[in-house]
This record gives structure tokens, C-alpha cells and sequence, in this order.
């Protein structure tokens, strides 16, 4: 670390604090506007609060998009804002890392976007309807019974259709973000291109 | 300091859980949801008691507590349903296919109690914290994991750094709205996609800004040489009084009263 690129380093470093920071704050504020889903129940609820995860991952790899997911998810936590407690941030900081640190690791080791997007979902999915099987609903009091398995196949459309819109929101601002704005957040060393594509 | 507020409920006042340092409301609270799954019968009276004494020691309006239990109605009912429908035992009531069961109902009555007792409780953390304790408050409990490779100090540093931006970025995203209006923009109208759709032009500016501001932030950092948390001093220092350890023994008590009561039955 302390060779001729340690001020080089130490700015990588300072910015790997900052951005996840900032962005979980987006991620955050954006939490606050739920959308109603039509055919899903009341508490499966969507909003946008992954969508900045996301872009950290494709700026700083896994570490960044778990952070983001972090901030995003202890700052709801602190609001009081969501309908559950502590249940329903923990239940969104698995979903969130589910999705953003496997698409981060895929995307940042140049697999295409669409891939990292879709394991990214899958993953998500596979792991909530785990998470809800053997914790969540059991910490509602909803456990037991066939029930049980119908309220935990409304988590697979419900997931599947959440990380999807998040991924289609996330590409379309990557691809409006001016390029200097990442040149500015994120030496290119530690860069991945997300304008690639274009 | 005022603009703090937006963020947390927080409710400034000099209360007894007020007083408490903040690692000690953190380490009472989590011992008491851990207890929480285990109680039973009279165990739950014991919880609520405890419950009720935070909100009477914390000199919380009831009101407060309550607004914060409202988003939860809607889930207590489909607990009570799940439990009262679905538990099988002795049927005191049927309507068709729908049996009540004695057993049902008193099963639903605890879920929801717990699932009360959940969100209250840590609500009460959160209306007699600050968001900026808590936080030092969970880095001075992560600190001595540092050395097996827990990042303490910077997450404390990333959550501080949050805090600060969103009352910043609320107000930007007003003013980006405003701006977008202002040029014949439409928010509240049309399907789905139109809808998301309609939300990029205020995404995009709001993603921009936060960008430049982390990076004015990032230099500035810098300049004054910032270098992570070793040997980092700090203005305010968490110290443990007496309160803290009166708080800490109430909360073992209870808990260990509870675990006596399961083993009983």
C-alpha cells in the first residue's frame, strides 16, 4: 500500500466510504415512495430503494453494493418508516444483497449486464423465499400448515418482478449518467464501464 | 441539528431511556426480542410489563406510540386470521368451512402480542435515540471486532456521512420535481411503465448531483488528510453511568424470569 500509488490508493479508499454512503442515502429516500403493485398483497410493496446498490456494484464491485445495501437498509430501520420494525429491514437488507453482491461480482468480471441481472434476481428469489420459509413468516407468527406454502409462492412473482423493474430502472439511468460524472465519483483504475454498451 | 429530525423519529427529551447510553438500549433491546420468542403464558404479561415501564420510563406521548403501531394493523389481522382459522383443536364457533378453535385464538392472541411487542420495543429504541448515537453507539459495540476484520469505523463513517445527505438530497429532489413540472411534466398519471417512465428525468439529476456532492466530499476529506479510524479522537465521548447498569439488571430480571416461567410449564 505504500508504494509511489499510495495517495492513488488513498483516494480510492476515501471514495469507497463516500459513494456507497451517498448512494444508500438515494437508496433510502427512494424507499419512502412504495408502489403499489397491482395483484400483490398490501405488504409486498415495490420501490426503487435497490436501484443506487445496483449502480455502486457496477462502480465498486460487491463490497460497495453490499455497503449501499447497508446504509440504505439501517437508515430505514432508524426512520421508524417501515410497517414492521426491524423485521422488515432485515427482511429487505437479505433481499438486497441477494440481488445487488451477486450481480456486482458477475458484472464487475465482465459478464454481460443481462446475465449479472438475471442470477442476480434468481438469487434474490431463491434466497427470500428461504428467508421467509424459516424466519420471516415464523417472526409474524405465520408458520405451519399448507398455508404457509401458498403465502411463500406469492414471494417468487413478487420478487422476480421487483428485481426485474429495479434492473430495468437501473440500466436506463446508467445509460443517461454523464461519463465525467463516474470518472469524477470513481478513479478509472477501479472502474467498470458501464457505458460499454453504447 | 434540526434538520436531523427528517431522518428518525427521534424525539429529543431527558427521560430515563433518553439518558441511557446507547449501547446499553441496544444490548437490552436485543436481549428482549431474543426473550420475546421464547416466552409463554404468563411469560408474555412479564414482556408487556417490561414494554409498558420502557414506555412510562422513555415520558413518551402514548400518541407517538401508537402512530408507529398503526402500519402494523393490517398485518396483526392476517396473524390473527392464520392462527385462528388454521390451528386445529377444540371448535367453539364454525361458519361453514371456517372452524374458530380455542386453542386457535389463544395462539392468535399471543402472535400478535409478540409481533406488538416487536415493533414497539424497538421503536422505543428509536424515539429515545439519535440517530447519530445509535450509529456510535453500534461502532463502539463493533470496535473491538475491528481486529478480526469488522469494518466498525466505517460504517459509522458511511452512516454519518448518509445522514448528513438526506435531508440534502430531499430538498433536491423537491427542487428537481419543481424544475420538472415547471417544464410540463406529468408524475400521477398513466400505467405502470408511464409512471417509471416518468420517474427518470428526476432519477437522473438526483443520481448527478449525488455523484458531484460525494466527490466535492471525497477532496475535502482528503484535504484535511482523513486516514480512516485509527487513532481518530472524537467530540463526543459514550460513557456508562449507573442508569445503565439499573436498565441492564431490569432487563436480565425479566428475562430471566420469563425463562423460568417456560421451564415451569
Amino acid at each position: 500500500m505504500n508504494g509511489p500509488n499510495s495517495s492513488h490508493n488513498n483516494r480510492t479508499k476515501v471514495r469507497r466510504i463516500v459513494l456507497p454512503a451517498a448512494l444508500g442515502a438515494i437508496g433510502f429516500v427512494l424507499m419512502l415512495f412504495e408502489i403499489m403493485l397491482p395483484l400483490f398483497p398490501d405488504f409486498l410493496k415495490y420501490d426503487a430503494g435497490d436501484v443506487p446498490a445496483l449502480l455502486t456494484g457496477t462502480l465498486l464491485g460487491p463490497a460497495g453494493a453490499a455497503w449501499a445495501e447497508v446504509v440504505k437498509n439501517v437508515l430505514f430501520f432508524l426512520s421508524g418508516k417501515g410497517a414492521s420494525g426491524w423485521i422488515g429491514s432485515a427482511a429487505n437488507l437479505v433481499a438486497g444483497l441477494a440481488l445487488v453482491v451477486p450481480f456486482a461480482f458477475l458484472a464487475r468480471r465482465g459478464v454481460s449486464q443481462i446475465v449479472a441481472l438475471t442470477v442476480g434476481i434468481l438469487s434474490t428469489t431463491a434466497v427470500m423465499v428461504a428467508a421467509n420459509y424459516y424466519f420471516f413468516f415464523p417472526a409474524y407468527g405465520l408458520a405451519g400448515g399448507a398455508a404457509t406454502k401458498l403465502l411463500v409462492a406469492s414471494i417468487i412473482p413478487f420478487n422476480i418482478v421487483k428485481g426485474f423493474i429495479s434492473s430495468v430502472v437501473m440500466v436506463l439511468i446508467a445509460r443517461r449518467l454523464p461519463a465525467h460524472m463516474f470518472e469524477a465519483a470513481v478513479p478509472a483504475s477501479v472502474r467498470l464501464n458501464p457505458r460499454r454498451a453504447q | 441539528m434540526m434538520r436531523q429530525a427528517v431522518i428518525g423519529q427521534f424525539i429529543p427529551g431527558n427521560s430515563f431511556l433518553h439518558r441511557l447510553d446507547p449501547r446499553t438500549k441496544i444490548t437490552a433491546l436485543t436481549l428482549y426480542v431474543i426473550i420475546l420468542f421464547f416466552a409463554v403464558g404468563w411469560g408474555y404479561a412479564a414482556m408487556a410489563g417490561l414494554a409498558l415501564l420502557g414506555v412510562v420510563a422513555g415520558r413518551l406521548p402514548l400518541r407517538y406510540i401508537l402512530e408507529g403501531l398503526r402500519p402494523l394493523v393490517f398485518l396483526l389481522i392476517i396473524t390473527m386470521a392464520f392462527q385462528v382459522f388454521l390451528t386445529p383443536g377444540t371448535v367453539i364457533w364454525h361458519l361453514g368451512i371456517l372452524k374458530v378453535t380455542r386453542e386457535g385464538l389463544v395462539q392468535g392472541l399471543y402472535m400478535a402480542l409478540r409481533l406488538l411487542l416487536l415493533v414497539m420495543t424497538t421503536s422505543l429504541l428509536t424515539l429515545t435515540t439519535s440517530p447519530i448515537a445509535l450509529t456510535d453507539g453500534l461502532e463502539s459495540m463493533m470496535r473491538p471486532f475491528a481486529r478480526l476484520g469488522v469494518p466498525a469505523h466505517e460504517f459509522a463513517m458511511m452512516m454519518t456521512i448518509a445522514l448528513r445527505f438526506i435531508p440534502t438530497l430531499i430538498e433536491e429532489a423537491d427542487k428537481i420535481m419543481k424544475a420538472q413540472m415547471a417544464r410540463g411534466a406529468e408524475f400521477s398519471s398513466g400505467g405502470l411503465t408511464a409512471r417509471a417512465r416518468s420517474l427518470l428525468p428526476i432519477l437522473v439529476p438526483l443520481f448527478v448531483g449525488a455523484f458531484r456532492r460525494a466527490d466535492e466530499l471525497a477532496l475535502a476529506m482528503e484535504a484535511r488528510c482523513y486516514r480512516g479510524g485509527e487513532g481518530r479522537t472524537r467530540m463526543r465521548q459514550l460513557k456508562v453511568h449507573a442508569v445503565d447498569f439499573v436498565a441492564l439488571a431490569v432487563t436480565v430480571g425479566v428475562a430471566a424470569l420469563v425463562w423460568r416461567l417456560r421451564r415451569g410449564v
